[in-house]
C-alpha cells in the first residue's frame, strides 16, 4: 500500500515537473545546450 | 524479443544521424534536442539526434537554474520502469555486455564500491556543476570519449580546427576512456553498478516503480543461481527489487523453478 502511493505521489510530481519545465520553456534550453558541441566531452578545452 | 536485439533497435533509434557523415556536418543540430535521451548517450556524438539528460541538467545547473524538464522526465521513467532503461535500452550497457564476453582476466566487483555512483552524481553531476559552473562530470565521463572525443577528432569534419586544440584534458580522457575499456571487458556491468549517474538516478525509483520483480518463496529453493545469472550481482530471492537491479530479467528466465516472476 505504501509503495502504491509513493509511486503516485512521485508519478504527480513528476507530471508536475514536466509541465512546470516546459512552461518555462526548458526544451528550448536543452535544444541549445544540446545544438552546441560539448567541448568538455569531448576533452578539448 | 531478444533483450540485444531491443537494444540495438534502441541504439538506432537515438543514433541514426547518418547525414552528419554523408554530408560531413559534424554533428546533428535541430529542433529534436528539445527531447532528453531516456539512457546515457553523448549529444556530441555525430549520430546522436537527442540530448544527453546528464549533460542537460548540468548545463540548468551551472546556469544556477533548476533542471524541472529533466528531472521531471526522468521521473516519468523511472516511476513506472525503474531501472529497466539500463537493461534494455542503454547503448553503453549494450556495450558493456558485448565487451564483457571478451576472454580475459575477470574480477567481482565488491558491494561497497557500487555507491560510488551517487558520489559521482551529487558530487559531479549536481554540487560540482553548480558550484564550477560548468559541466563537471562531462570533464571525466568515458562516454563522451566513446561517442564523441574519439571519433570527432579522428575524422575531424570541422576543416581541421579540432585537433590543434587537443592537449592535457584530451589525454587524460583517452586514458579514462582506455581504463573504461579494461574494467568494463573485465567486470560485468562495471559503468553501470560503480560510475554510471543515470543509473544512479534511476535506481532511486525501483522500488517503487510500477515493475517489480516478485519472488515465490515457497518455489524459491535458493540455489543462488540468481545471483551468479545476474550482471549486476544481486542476491535476487533476498532482495528482488535493489537499487542495482537494471531488471534484464536474467533471473526471470533461468531460473531452475520459476519462482523469480515479473510483478506489477
Amino acid at each position: 500500500m505504501l509503495r502504491r502511493i509513493i509511486f503516485l505521489i512521485v508519478l504527480i510530481a513528476s507530471i508536475l515537473l514536466t509541465y512546470h519545465g516546459i512552461k518555462l520553456d526548458d526544451p528550448a534550453e536543452v535544444m541549445n545546450n544540446g545544438n552546441l558541441l560539448c567541448l568538455s566531452c569531448m576533452g578539448i578545452e | 524479443m531478444r533483450r540485444w536485439i531491443i537494444q540495438t533497435i534502441a541504439f538506432f533509434a537515438g543514433n541514426h544521424y547518418f547525414q552528419s557523415i554523408i554530408r560531413n556536418e559534424g554533428f546533428y543540430q535541430g529542433p529534436l534536442k528539445r527531447f532528453c535521451f531516456p539512457y546515457f548517450t553523448c549529444y556530441s556524438c555525430p549520430l546522436a539526434v537527442a540530448s544527453c539528460p546528464l549533460g542537460s541538467i548540468q548545463h540548468f545547473l551551472s546556469l544556477q537554474l533548476i533542471p524541472f524538464y529533466v528531472i521531471g522526465f526522468l521521473g516519468l521513467i523511472g516511476v513506472f520502469i525503474g531501472r529497466m532503461v539500463c537493461g534494455y535500452l542503454c547503448p553503453i550497457g549494450f556495450l558493456q555486455d558485448i565487451l564483457y564476453r571478451i576472454k580475459s582476466f575477470k574480477f567481482k566487483i565488491p558491494n561497497w564500491l557500487a555507491n560510488l555512483k551517487y558520489v559521482f552524481l551529487f558530487g559531479l553531476v549536481v554540487i560540482g556543476a553548480y558550484l564550477t559552473a560548468e559541466p563537471a562530470f562531462c570533464k571525466i565521463c568515458p562516454v563522451g570519449s566513446t561517442q564523441a572525443g574519439i571519433p570527432l577528432v579522428l575524422w575531424d569534419p570541422f576543416q581541421s580546427s579540432l585537433r590543434p586544440l587537443i592537449g592535457w584534458h584530451y589525454y587524460f580522457k583517452v586514458s579514462i576512456f582506455a581504463l573504461f575499456l579494461l574494467l568494463i571487458i573485465s567486470s560485468r556491468r562495471f559503468f553501470c553498478r560503480v560510475m554510471c549517474p543515470l543509473g544512479a538516478i534511476y535506481s532511486l525509483f525501483n522500488r517503487f516503480s510500477i515493475l517489480q520483480l516478485r519472488v515465490n518463496k515457497d518455489k524459491c529453493i535458493e540455489c543462488n543461481s540468481c545471483e551468479l545469472l545476474c550482471p549486476m550481482g544481486i542476491k535476487v530471492y533476498q532482495q528482488p527489487n535493489q537499487a542495482d537491479c537494471i531488471r534484464c530479467f536474467e533471473c526471470v528466465k533461468k531460473c531452475p523453478t520459476k519462482a523469480v516472476y515479473v510483478g506489477w
